[in-house]
């Protein structure tokens, strides 16, 4: 208590300090004179009463020290005088203030941005209160779980406070205005109370409601009640119809609550008792929330025990099935986002790690010019520990001021990121929304200033201090060079900068070479011409196969005579997409079955006949699909190269026979008529996929997607295109339309972004590493200057010198090539996995990179050393 | 000793301080007078005496200490340990006689 208040005192002494000062003095002074006096009043005389006196008090000036320690905060103090004195040196030095401040601010920014979009998307991508506490159950690989399972699960698990579960699928929305096509989840009754969400208008689903007959209900998202009924509080209450079904509105959920990202209704999921004992099929989401006293890995436990005792109890479904229990923010991450995201801090940490390797090189040249004011402080009495303490604090001080210009970096990177991404692909990444920078931001970019203030700044501190200080005082800081260890550190720090800087690029421009050439493979499909639009088609409205086909022949009627249209189809997927494809097993005549898990697979696609001209997917044997190929005539099929290829090696496809499906599953035998040449529709598989194509006039799917070419732009045919599907049926919404480079392009936007800023890095390190490079040669030249001086006065040739000159910096990069290559080939080869569109082993890369780095690295060198040859040896010997 | 000196002999200025310690302990204690101000300062800080600025005998301004309310009560508290020790030390030192 005492002490506290002692310490206020104090903290407050440090900012009264010149009051204090002189009541001190004043002090003091009285204190003297009184001694003084009583020395005379003893009789002595008024020189002895002033000395007398004066050692009494031990000098005023070491009385006033003393004081003065006690009076304040001493370590407060000489930080502050620190701070005070390193941001003088700061000044004083614009040239090594600008670079170091340059690089720490874009190595700092890097890292605060990328943590920015690693937090929104790994940490928090939901707003759902208690996030953490929140679980999805799966059944593995984030698969869904059948009806009957989470129903026992849901009444038998005690981990759990409540389990919801949902299902999602695109619901036609229609009345009111236009037809539309909207995200839809359909939710069990408790789905909110276990989220902990409530709506912000109107009422949540209540228990009951999720059964058939009760269930035509719906809760709109704050988006869609705005987009569509223009936020008026009066829809709620009225009907309006999703999927040809009436369903009354009974609430607005508020924008933070949406989840599943993305959703704009929620309607209840309404089993039928069939359905809820079905087993088989794993269909539902599952999603809970996890008691308080309870963690993860015993809710793990329980699900593991519960799967067994299901395997036991229905071996025919539950056999080999397993719960998994996994965070819900996990859960909803992007099958590839998290590796990104992870690799990005990788790569950022890196960046961060060379900039601070620049910044105390910076420092140590500078240290080497500080010599004698060093020497001078020591002489005067600071301590060892002291002067390294005085370093580092500018050392940190300059990191801490980089790191509000990397803030500010930052921001601008962020702004970036956001601003060019397309709205759409936004809605559907979870977390994207949530991109900012905040507190934590905040706090972890000025932990990243201190460490990397400490980091770039021992190292100098300790090797500058180290030195004899009557050695640094004798010389004057002048004639000679560093010490044999601090440069061997200095050359060790640009070494590692350069094979750091190759290990990045290379990966750079892997991701970089890969993601140009896989969206310059979708030239052969020449996009900017095809307009692309999607359908589906509710059971409610088109229960038979019959009724689909007679929809997608009056459609794709509809739209080839368009007027400038030039052909149109139908087709499952476009090329480059990312949205997973339709794959599904299937079984080959004349091989033995094998069991589900074996069976052969390929994506499945549905198309018209005139597919394979519209997207121009070459057909390499037999023949296309014709109008004949339809219900009641041959079952046909088309396979692609590779799948002909992998299950027919050597010989024809043409003729054979193959059934879609398992071994245990029934479905006519469909031959082979023709072969098509290899695609790749979702590029996140990184090969071509065997694929099976059957004609739609065989097996009318209930969505599709409908593709026009057009000669021209297809933008254009947009409109047309939407009210021509209106017309045939007024309340089925055409979604997604779009031109097919547009759709390829938000497919493979994430790709990009990573590679352009994989870029960026690489060239920040680069462009660190260079100037790292060039400072070390130029610092050692100029130390030689003397060297070489001496050395042209006694007939050195101009190639002697340079060879001299520059041998250091070849050295430094031989050794970091050596290091730095096979680094950035295992790196590949660790990153394959990551890598879209060329092989990690590229060779063009694994060339071109080294060579390029090589040139700079030459470059920043060969300036200092051209320079040490045009050393006049006169000047140079009269300096000395 | 400045808590004490201050009790005996109420508000005092630092020199008054410094010349009553060596009186009493008979120049046995040689005080250093530079170290007494940070001790005063201490105390202070620590709410144990309070100063204020007024005029000497001989009409000098000096800085006068005085006890607290704080600095009464720690002076009891100090000098009742201080007995309580030095008794503890001499029943240590006693038995000598004791078996004598």
């Amino acid at each position: 208590m005492r002490r506290l208040r002692a310490l206020l005192f104090r903290l407050a002494g440090l900012f009264r300090k010149e009051r204090g000062e002189r009541e001190l003095a004043a002090e003091m002074e009285s204190h003297l004179q009184m001694h003084i006096e009583d020395n005379l009043r003893a009789g002595m005389s008024p020189e002895e009463a002033h000395r007398q006196a004066l050692i009494k008090l031990g000098g005023v000036e070491q009385a006033k020290e003393l004081y003065r320690e006690r009076r304040g905060l001493p370590l407060l103090e000489t930080l502050w005088q620190d701070v005070h004195y390193g941001a003088r040196m700061l000044r004083k030095n614009p040239g090594f203030t600008m670079t170091a401040l340059l690089t720490l601010a874009l190595g700092i920014g890097v890292n605060t941005a990328v943590f920015s979009l690693a937090e929104a998307f790994l940490v928090r991508p939901l707003a759902l209160p208690n996030l953490h506490r929140l679980a999805a159950i799966t059944t593995g690989q984030k698969s869904p779980v059948a009806a009957a399972d989470y129903f026992d699960g849901k009444t038998q698990g005690q981990s759990f406070e409540q389990i919801a579960a949902y299902r999602t699928s695109d619901m036609n929305v229609t009345g009111y205005d236009e037809p539309e096509r909207v995200y839809g989840a359909a939710v069990t009754a408790d789905f909110f109370a276990v989220l902990g969400v409530a709506p912000e208008r109107g009422r949540a689903f209540l228990n009951g409601e999720d059964e058939p007959g009760h269930n035509e209900i719906v809760i709109l998202s704050h988006r869609l009640w705005q987009r569509r009924f223009g936020a008026d509080p009066a829809a709620l209450g009225k009907t309006v119809n999703i999927d040809g079904k009436p369903y009354t509105m009974i609430g607005v959920m508020d924008r933070s609550a949406e989840f599943p990202v993305p959703t704009d209704l929620w309607i209840p999921l309404a089993l039928s008792p069939k359905e809820k004992a079905d087993r088989a099929v794993n269909s539902l989401h599952v999603v809970a929330r996890l008691k308080d006293d309870t963690s993860l890995a015993a809710a793990q436990s329980e699900m593991t025990l519960l799967g067994r005792q299901l395997a036991d109890a229905y071996p025919n479904t539950n056999k080999e099935r397993q719960f998994q229990v996994m965070p819900l923010v996990e859960y909803v991450e992007g099958s590839i986002t998290r590796a990104y995201t992870i690799l990005m801090l990788a790569a950022v940490g890196i960046v961060l790690l060379v900039a601070c390797a620049n910044v105390a090189n910076l420092q140590f040249t500078r240290a080497s010019s500080r010599r004698s004011e060093l020497a001078i402080r020591e002489a005067l009495g600071a301590g060892r520990a002291r002067l390294v303490r005085q370093m580092l604090t500018e050392s940190i001080l300059l990191a801490i001021l980089g790191a509000v210009a990397g803030l500010l970096f930052a921001k601008f990177c962020l702004w970036l990121c956001v601003s060019k991404m397309p709205p759409y692909v936004v809605r559907l990444w979870a977390g994207f929304d949530k991109i900012r920078l905040d507190s934590a931001a905040l706090l972890f970019t000025m932990a990243v200033a201190l460490v990397s203030g400490i980091l770039a700044g021992v190292l100098p501190a300790i090797a500058s201090s180290k030195q004899n200080a009557t050695a640094g005082l004798r010389e004057g800081g002048r004639g000679a060079t560093t010490g044999q260890g601090t440069r061997r550190l200095r050359s060790a720090f640009v070494t590692a900068q350069v094979a750091i800087a190759l290990v990045l690029v290379v990966g750079a421009a892997l991701l970089i070479k890969g993601f140009r050439q896989m969206t310059g493979s979708a030239d052969a499909y020449s996009p900017e011409h095809v307009l692309t639009l999607g359908v589906n088609l509710p059971v409610s409205n088109y229960p038979q196969p019959a009724e689909r086909l007679a929809f997608y022949r009056k459609a794709l009627a509809a739209l080839s005579s368009l007027p400038a249209a030039q052909s149109a189809a139908a087709f499952s997927c476009y090329p480059l997409s990312n949205n997973g494809t339709n794959w599904g097993y299937f079984q080959v005549l004349g091989r033995a079955a094998l069991d589900l898990r074996h069976s052969p697979w390929a994506d499945m696609q549905t198309i018209s006949p005139e597919y394979p001209r519209l997207m121009h997917v070459a057909l390499l044997a037999g023949r296309e699909f014709t109008s004949d190929d339809r219900e009641g005539t041959q079952p046909v099929a088309l396979v692609s190269q590779k799948l002909a290829q992998r299950y027919w090696p050597g010989g024809s496809a043409l003729g054979k026979q193959i059934r879609i499906g398992g071994p245990a599953d029934s479905g006519p035998w469909l031959t082979v008529v023709g072969m098509t040449a290899d695609v790749l529709y979702d590029w996140t598989s990184q090969v071509p996929q065997p694929t099976i194509y059957r004609p739609l006039a065989q097996a009318p799917p209930a969505a599709s997607l409908l593709g026009i070419r057009t000669a021209g732009d297809p933008a254009l045919l947009e409109k047309a295109a939407r009210s021509r599907i209106a017309f045939i049926d007024s309340e089925l919404p055409a979604f997604d339309v779009k031109p097919l480079d547009v759709a390829i392009h938000e497919s493979t936007v994430g790709l990009g972004y990573t590679g352009t800023m994989m870029g960026i890095l690489g060239l920040i390190t680069l462009a660190v590493a260079v100037v790292g490079i060039y400072g070390v040669m130029a610092y050692t030249v100029g130390e030689r200057t003397n060297e070489f001086g001496v050395r042209i006065a006694m007939g050195a040739q101009r190639k002697d010198i340079l060879w001299l000159a520059s041998r250091h910096g070849l050295l430094i990069s031989a050794v970091a090539f050596a290091i730095g290559l096979p680094a950035a080939i295992a790196s590949a080869r660790l990153l394959a996995g990551l890598i879209y569109g060329a092989s990690p082993g590229d060779p063009a890369v694994f060339a071109g990179v080294p060579i390029i780095l090589f040139a700079a690295v030459l470059l920043a060198g060969y300036i200092p050393a051209r320079r040490a040859t045009q050393v006049d040896p006169i000047a140079a010997l009269r300096y000395e | 000793m400045v808590l004490k000196t201050l009790q005996a002999l109420g508000p005092l200025h630092g020199y008054g301080i410094a010349r009553r310690i060596e009186q009493i302990s008979g120049d046995l204690l040689a005080v250093n007078y530079g170290t007494l101000y940070p001790a005063l300062l201490k105390l202070e800080q620590e709410g144990y005496i309070s100063s204020e600025w007024g005029t000497s005998d001989n009409n000098r301004k000096a800085k006068y200490y005085k006890l607290t309310r704080a600095g009464r009560k720690q002076l009891n508290k100090e000098e009742r340990e201080w007995e309580q020790t030095t008794e503890i030390l001499a029943r240590f030192l006693a038995p000598g006689k004791e078996s004598a």
